[in-house]
């Protein structure tokens, strides 16, 4: 209990960390967020006093803690402040972008995950070398495919020439919306995401079982003449079960972080998409209030995961200190 | 193009009732199509099996379309005048929500808009507007002269990148009558009726006259008088807007525009051959040009742009202070090979003198003088003779530069990649430098203000087509004093240049205007503050067998109201 | 040390038997095949690449930067691979590309895995305070922000291949840090381990023991995936122009047919698809010589055909 107090008081002190480097980046970072505020692509002629009471407007004029300390404040109180972009609360704008990221990025590690683990399995404890061979070297050949690559041969096949799915967007752009017009938009992108991840999720999968493969535990269990089938499923499985459960939680910072590549090719209205926006902008409010996300998101994932690990591995219960 | 049965249904039923509705008064619509200098290729109406093409009121050449839609590359925000996000597509567009006094035709003449007619006073200081007395908002409301009036104000209250400095020089606009109104200019300016007036839409004074933070409004200020009015917003996906059924001015050609956000360009192609997307907004690249001219159902509407590509030179930096160095790297670049190998020959060579040859305000437009012997010989006579790593070094430094250019910007990439290749022959190495666009601003533009200086040795750059219509812009460029010269960003200080500059913007007529621009056409070829090298011509790619009436407008391209309102 | 070596027998004992007759036929298979047919086959493709990118000044026909054709040209007798939207030879850009991509690969994921694998060893053996402090370095740096430290980065240290690699290895190894402490924490929790902890084996013994029999297969994966990832990343970072399409490599070449559209012509048959061929294949290459590895250290694969 004490060990989970301390986990938890230091995980808020990374926290605070990561916090004042998020607002830090972003203005390392050269150049001016002056043209996404004044907006029309022109600020060549503003004369000095007007560009500076643009930069006024938003604060940025501010000596940086006090900036820092806005922003701090504004966290305590749940307010991310507006986007240079538009004025709209920064809030508002994460808050329309994460369900399409949580749909596309989620969909994709649901499906990544159980595909990745369950081939992994199947292939991996047949005892065939040349099943595991061949699917081994498939996952690493699919894994290699460029993300971009991969969705636009898709957006051609099956958008283009095929005609069977749209080609870009989360929904169709008049009359959308429905679950099965946002489904048929899902396709391609998920696809993408899965083909170039699935690799990833094989191989932790894949190395796991055959760490579990060579361990007395499993000659254990064979010699007490547990069944093979069982065996290789729940025995296997269990014991492979750590690496994984931390690969997958190690993604969930992906689920917040967006998929850029995937979201810009498929002009798909995802986190992803709105921090390389920001990024190229230099929305310093938007790009904070982004990475608080992305920050709580995975330091809360890993703290999770350092949590639960004697629930998904419970031997490792004796030696948790 | 739609592909599922039930929308096809409905498209139908839909198109049964547009043909109804819209017939009559759009016959005249070759009256639209592009004069002599511009010309729409390929539309090979004869359409071809594919999936659809011939779907519901889309017949080319018949102005009425159901649904129009438009890719374009990246949000627009709420897309009203003070939050539009880009020049090109966002203003464009907004001149389908929004009506401006005057508008430019396909030639960039100014015509009649909200204001019916006009007239100079003799010191060219006071202009006086009819205006049109049939024409309301789309709120209801009815427009008037206050509105003018209330909008000129405004904008010189509250900044606006593009307008703001354009209507510096009114000193007031009183109201004469509900249809009438006399502005005073404090200087004669020539091309007034350019910007602002046929640039600057006008805002409803009932609409934003509580608004002080006009950066940050957002869709209720979206209320125009133009041919569409804003109908619908998702953030980052679409726009969809409607036509405006009491417009005035013409008739607008589609039930529906929607604008759809596509970032990346081969997607939005995708989207227009698979029928998802009628037009896109961004060039097509010219090998694509006659893949998509094979397919019946498209067609690549191409013409002059105005946008430039150039090679920007630090003239506060040593060597390129001796004006010498500059004509030496001038006559060391080719751009002919840039234009064949970069543009596979679909761009204008270019003026010395900044100006497109076909813009409007161009008085004398020189030609590039490519001669590498000429540069060595210059090089030579500096005393920059050939290191032992075949690099000239000049008092002492080897001439070895930096060459910065955009990273998301392919055609300058490989620009930037044979201009370095022609430096190179003459013992001139220029590394090319991608970086992203605001890391390459900060360096050449710092905080987009020439007061901060600049630092760089040479760098990629391109200035927006609307530059090309204004005589003061053009001056912005080159004036050493930073309040003139609120673009002159290679820092160039020359003393005739400025006098020219001023000469124009003074310059009380037409004639004596184009005189002056002439002269500085030709001086700058001699002062070199930068090397022109190309202006990309337009190509833009849409599907004909939806709509087929795009008409280009010179330099700038067909997307926009002369395109989607048609006469009468 | 004994631990080791009871784990091979009693692993192997029982498995033997489930084996499909080995006999004879394997054990000559062996000695003709020292590697095995896969790790040969890997090793030679592997071999393949490496001789390409040595020798590509002297195999490529043409120089990196060298534009001898016309732009957008189809593959013929001088261009066995056509040319790119700029006239330079897609062939000797692919020979040339090797260099690139291997170095950027195999540098990354040698500095990420390395660094991250030493970070994860001595987080999962010592526990404690150690631990505690190196896990929260590492969530500090997951959740840092990739794209503009990125710009940050090379804003400040340049885009040279050295820093690049350096970059992408200081930005990624936060990962397999973590993957490898979670596979020494189980390895950590199997017997053996425990037994040589009783035993008194040296804590530097000890975080041997955990490396080599906890992580080591989660080694060569994480290698791959880095190196892959790093081939990748060159060629994503073009993508969203934040790379240096100057430099030839796969990545870039991929990186500009989808910049000039060759998907949407047929130019993508021999502008897209040899270098994403070579990008797997290189990958694949690595994948098989850690597959052959892995059944030398760990016979309970070797054994069944």
């Amino acid at each position: 209990m004490r060990g989970t107090l301390q986990r938890v008081g230091l995980t808020v002190s990374v926290l605070v960390l990561a916090v004042g480097l998020n607002f830090v980046i972003p203005r390392l970072m050269p150049g001016s967020p002056l043209r996404a505020i004044a907006g029309g692509g022109d600020v060549g002629e503003l004369t000095t006093a007007q560009r500076e009471a643009l930069l006024e407007r938003y604060g940025l004029n501010d000596p940086l803690w006090v900036q820092f300390r806005d922003y701090l404040s504004g966290i305590l109180r749940g307010d991310l402040g507006i986007a240079l972009s538009d004025g709209r609360p920064v809030t508002t704008h994460i808050g329309e972008r994460i369900w399409w990221t949580l749909l596309l990025v989620g969909s994709a590690l649901v499906i990544t995950t159980v595909l990745g683990v369950l081939l992994a399995t199947v292939l991996t404890t047949s005892r065939r070398k040349r099943a595991d061979t061949a699917g081994l070297s498939t996952s690493i050949a699919l894994d290699a495919l460029p993300p971009f690559w991969v969705g636009m041969l898709l957006i051609l096949v099956f958008g283009v020439t095929l005609g069977w799915l749209p080609t870009f967007g989360a929904q169709s752009l008049t009359g959308g919306g429905g679950v099965l017009d946002i489904a048929e938009h899902l396709v391609l992108p998920v696809a993408t995401l899965v083909i170039t991840g699935l690799g990833q999720t094989y191989l932790v999968t894949r190395s796991s079982l055959i760490g579990v493969l060579g361990s007395t535990h499993l000659a254990h269990a064979r010699a007490r003449g547990i069944p093979e089938r069982r065996l290789r499923y729940g025995h296997t499985l269990r014991a492979a079960a750590l690496p994984i459960h931390t690969l997958v939680l190690l993604e969930v910072g992906w689920l917040v972080s967006g998929a850029v590549v995937v979201e810009t090719v498929f002009a798909y209205p995802g986190l992803g998409r709105l921090v390389f926006e920001s990024v190229q902008a230099r929305d310093y409010l938007l790009l904070q209030g982004a990475f608080l996300l992305l920050t709580v998101t995975v330091i809360g994932a890993n703290l999770i995961a350092d949590l639960t690990y004697q629930f998904v591995d419970p031997r490792t219960r004796s030696s948790a200190t | 193009m739609l592909r599922r049965p039930a929308f096809r249904a409905l498209a139908l039923l839909a198109s049964a009732a547009l043909v109804v509705t819209a017939c009559g008064g759009d016959d005249d619509d070759a009256a639209d199509t592009p004069d002599t200098d511009t010309d729409t290729v390929a539309d090979d109406d004869t359409g071809g099996e594919g999936d659809g093409s011939t779907d519901a009121g889309s017949t080319g050449g018949d102005a009425a379309v159901d649904e129009l839609v438009i890719a374009i590359g990246g949000d627009e925000t709420s897309l009203n005048p003070y939050t539009y996000v880009t020049g090109y597509p966002g203003w464009n567009l907004l001149g389908l929500i929004h009506d401006s006094l005057l508008v430019l035709d396909e030639t960039n003449t100014p015509q009649p808009l909200l204001a019916t007619d006009w007239s100079t006073s003799d010191d060219g200081l006071v202009w006086t507007m009819q205006l049109r007395d049939d024409v309301t908002w789309h709120d209801g409301e009815a427009f008037d002269a206050d509105d003018v009036a209330f909008t000129f104000d405004y904008v010189a209250e509250f900044t606006h990148p593009r307008w703001t400095p354009g209507v510096a020089a009114v000193d007031g606009v009183e109201v004469l009558s509900p249809t009438e109104v006399e502005i005073t200019l404090s200087a004669a300016s020539p091309d007034f009726p350019v910007r602002p007036l046929a640039d600057m839409p006008i805002l409803a004074e009932h609409v934003w006259a509580d608004v002080d933070d006009p950066q940050n409004s957002d869709v209720d200020q979206n209320v125009g008088t133009g041919p569409y009015r804003f109908a619908d917003y998702t953030v980052d996906q679409s726009y969809t807007l409607e036509a405006n059924g009491d417009y005035a001015m013409g008739t607008p050609v589609a039930d529906t525009v929607v604008l759809a956000v596509i970032p990346e360009p081969a997607t939005a192609f995708a989207a227009l051959r698979a029928g998802e997307v009628d037009m896109v907004s961004s060039i097509v690249e010219p090998q694509l040009v006659a893949e998509f001219e094979a397919d019946g159902d498209l067609a690549v509407s191409t013409g002059p742009g105005f946008a430039s590509t150039m090679l920007n030179i630090n003239n506060e930096r040593p060597p390129f202070d001796d004006p010498d160095v500059r004509r030496a790297i001038g006559l060391a670049i080719d751009p002919v090979e840039l234009i064949d190998t970069v543009l596979l020959g679909t761009g204008t060579a270019p003026n010395p003198g900044f100006l497109h040859p076909d813009g409007p305000i161009t008085a004398a437009a020189g030609s590039h003088v490519f001669d590498p012997d000429e540069a060595a010989s210059i090089l030579d006579d500096l005393g920059a003779a050939l290191g032992d790593d075949g690099v000239r070094v000049l008092d002492g430094e080897p001439m070895r530069f930096e060459l910065l250019v955009y990273a998301d910007n392919p055609s300058r990439i490989r620009s930037a990649e044979i201009i370095s290749e022609q430096l190179d022959r003459i013992g001139i190495v220029a590394e090319v430098a991608t970086l992203d666009a605001e890391t390459v601003d900060e360096q050449i533009w710092p905080g987009f203000d020439v007061n901060n200086g600049r630092d760089y040795d040479l760098g990629m750059w391109g200035w927006s087509p609307p530059i090309q219509l204004d005589a003061g812009r053009f001056g912005a460029l080159l004036h050493s004093d930073p309040e003139i010269g609120t673009l002159n960003v290679t820092g160039l200080a020359d003393p005739d240049v400025d006098a020219l500059v001023d000469a124009v913007a003074a310059a009380s007529s037409a004639e004596e205007r184009a005189e002056f621009v002439g002269e500085l056409e030709t001086l700058l070829a001699e002062v070199r503050p930068f090397v022109m090298l190309y202006y990309q011509d337009g190509a833009y790619a849409y599907r004909s067998d939806v709509f087929d009436g795009w008409v280009y407008q010179n330099g700038q391209g067909p997307l926009g109201k002369l395109s989607l309102v048609a006469a009468g | 040390m004994t631990a080791t070596a009871d784990t091979g027998a009693a692993v192997g004992a029982p498995v033997e038997p489930m084996a499909a007759a080995p006999g004879p036929t394997a054990d000559a298979r062996r000695r003709r095949w020292p590697f095995g047919v896969v790790g040969t086959v890997g090793l030679a493709l592997f071999t393949m690449f490496v001789v390409v990118a040595v020798t590509a000044p002297l195999i490529a026909p043409f120089g990196p930067s060298e534009r001898p054709g016309t732009p957008f040209g189809r593959p013929d007798s001088t261009h066995l691979l056509g040319t790119d939207d700029v006239g330079k030879d897609l062939w000797s850009l692919l020979l040339w590309g090797a260099r690139t991509s291997l170095v950027i690969g195999l540098g990354t994921a040698v500095l990420a895995v390395g660094f991250g694998a030493v970070v994860g060893a001595v987080s999962g053996s010592r526990r404690g305070w150690t631990d505690v402090v190196l896990m929260r370095f590492v969530d500090v740096m997951l959740a840092l922000p990739f794209l503009p430290l990125l710009i940050v980065a090379s804003t400040f240290a340049g885009r040279g291949i050295t820093t690049q690699i350096v970059l992408i290895a200081a930005l990624t190894w936060a990962r397999p840090a973590r993957l490898i402490r979670s596979a020494v924490l189980e390895a950590r929790s199997r017997g053996h381990v425990e037994v040589a902890e009783g035993m008194g084996a040296t804590r530097t013994r000890l975080l041997w023991r955990h490396l080599s029999v906890g992580a080591a297969p989660l080694l060569i994966p994480l290698f791959l995936r880095a190196a892959m990832g790093a081939i990748l990343l060159e060629a994503s970072l073009a993508f969203l122009g934040l790379g240096d399409p100057t430099r030839a490599s796969w990545g870039t070449t991929l990186y500009w047919a989808n910049a000039r559209s060759a998907f949407l012509t047929d130019a993508w048959r021999w502008w897209v698809v040899p270098p994403g061929l070579a990008i797997s294949l290189l990958v694949v290459s690595l994948g098989l010589i850690g597959v052959a590895i892995e059944r030398r250290i760990n016979p309970a694969l070797a054994v069944s055909s």
